[in-house]
């Protein structure tokens, strides 16, 4: 796997001047606002879709069979994505978050140390999540056809969220009970909701990935 | 090192039916038109597409079974794919040191400059020949036991084709444990590489001869409409009909020197016997 993690690096070191101007964007947006939620959102996703760049660069050429019929096995070649992409985002989440709490413009401005780091790692999870949903969808569909099937998806998602709110309303259910629950958690209880979300999320994109990969013909 | 039974493959249009053996230190060839199947049955040696039926064996073992130690032994050039042309020499010297236990860096360099390949330079501005040579050294860049080459030398000029089978020879003369699958639809690519030749049309494999025989014993015999219906065609294996009467395809050259000294007679070259393979009748 330390070969694929080398041939991902190289090809990432291909974009030195889109990372840097990544980079930029992320410090000017730093020192140019009062709330980096956004901006730990968006390194963290920025940075997932950057590496993400790794599969167009396999795809691209038709390089999936010379590189399948190197020594690795196809589980080899979903995890190094996986840990390249989390190791990457989780990476770039913290980086904002440690830059953000740093600057003290995360969360309120009464908030505590311990509440701003929070807040940045429920971000970095939401956004981790949404990296690990992605994967296996451009492993499947290619750079190409994925942004389509990311948007249908996206699509197909908010509309289940119109139709449960419409079912809700339409049962007249009562959601303060869920609503209070979840702000009982305490910020502690939801940074630790989003994490194990996280966790799962991404052990069932891993999943799914390599059987996918598995049964690709190429 | 390889044997495959019965292997089928199904696509519309296309089936795959191909049973052949490459043994222990012999280059094998798998020669045939473009769609043939010759990709097909390099991409089921190598495990990259799922197949619907018989059986492959690498090693002994069903490629179902390989291991990555397994895929060690194995080089590999692929004629439609190979690294990211955004790479260069330089970044693929650390990634096969990783990938490979057995690779030679200090010979891959001496070969890269030998060829006059650019280490600095990205692969996609290579020239074609130059992409040639480059998958055909990092298949033979490991040691690897059995090397498999799907149309290594296809796009090539003369003087490169050349150089990449003499890099062949050479891999060949350092162990006599090494074998080399090689396709190829150029056959006089493989006339003066293979020791054994299988031909490959419409997904079967119509034709498996050692390399000396095919040359020495099969013949191309020209002969009119009355010499033909005279003669003894026991020995004939595929005919044509041409405007000056019959061509007919022999493996018993010999047979008909003897018997009939005044028969037109053309040695068989590989393009001949494709040509008849392909397109005489029984």
């Amino acid at each position: 796997m330390k070969g694929l993690l080398i041939k991902d690096c190289k090809l990432l070191l291909q974009q030195k001047k889109f990372l840097i101007m990544l980079v930029l964007c992320a410090g000017f947006l730093m020192f140019n606002t009062e709330d980096s939620t956004f901006l730990i959102g968006y390194a963290t996703i920025l940075m997932g879709i950057f590496v993400m760049g790794t599969i167009s660069y396999d795809e691209f050429d038709n390089g999936y069979p010379f590189l399948f019929s190197l020594p690795i096995s196809r589980r080899d070649y979903v995890l190094s994505k996986y840990v390249l992409c989390i190791a990457s985002t989780l990476s770039a989440g913290i980086v904002a978050t440690v830059l953000s709490v740093l600057l003290g413009n995360l969360g309120a401005e009464s908030a505590n140390l311990g509440d701003s780091i929070m807040a940045g790692m429920i971000i970095i999870a939401v956004c981790t999540m949404i990296i690990v949903i992605y994967i296996p969808v451009m492993v499947k569909y290619g750079s190409e056809k994925s942004k389509i099937a990311m948007f249908v998806l996206a699509a197909v998602v908010g509309g289940i969220g119109v139709i449960c709110t419409k079912l809700q309303e339409f049962l007249s259910m009562d959601m303060t009970p869920l609503a209070s629950a979840l702000s009982n958690l305490g910020n502690a209880g939801l940074t630790l909701l989003a994490v194990a979300g996280c966790v799962v999320m991404t052990g069932i994109s891993f999943g799914i990935c390599v059987r996918i990969v598995m049964k690709k013909e190429f | 090192m390889i044997k495959i039974e019965n292997l089928q493959k199904k696509y519309s249009g296309f089936t795959l039916d191909c049973t052949m053996e490459v043994h222990p230190g012999t280059i094998t060839g798998l020669i045939g038109q473009n769609g043939a199947g010759k990709s097909t049955t390099f991409k089921s040696i190598l495990g990259l597409i799922s197949t619907d039926g018989g059986s492959i064996q690498l090693f002994g073992k069903n490629v179902e079974e390989l291991t990555k130690q397994d895929k060690q032994k194995l080089g590999v050039a692929l004629s439609d794919s190979g690294f990211s042309g955004w790479l260069t020499i330089k970044d693929i010297i650390p990634i096969l040191a990783n990938m490979y236990d057995e690779f030679n860096k200090e010979d891959f360099i001496e070969k890269c400059h030998q060829f006059q390949l650019p280490l600095d330079k990205k692969i996609k501005e290579f020239s074609t020949g130059m992409k040639a040579k480059l998958k055909v050294l990092v298949a033979i860049s490991h040691n690897a036991t059995l090397v498999v080459l799907d149309e290594p030398t296809a796009g090539l000029d003369v003087v490169a084709r050349e150089q990449v089978l003499d890099m062949l020879r050479s891999y060949m003369e350092q162990d006599d444990r090494r074998t080399i699958l090689i396709s190829s639809h150029i056959s006089s690519d493989l006339e003066g590489l293979c020791d054994d030749i299988y031909m490959i049309h419409n997904g079967k494999i119509v034709l498996h001869e050692e390399t000396d025989i095919l040359l020495g014993n099969y013949a191309v015999l020209k002969v009119d409409d009355k010499k033909y219906e005279i003669m003894d065609r026991k020995y004939v294996i595929k005919t044509m009909k041409e405007t000056f009467g019959y061509k007919c395809l022999t493996d018993q050259r010999q047979f008909y020197q003897e018997n009939y000294p005044d028969i037109v007679m053309e040695k068989g070259t590989i393009d001949e016997l494709i040509m008849m393979m392909i397109r005489g009748d029984e």
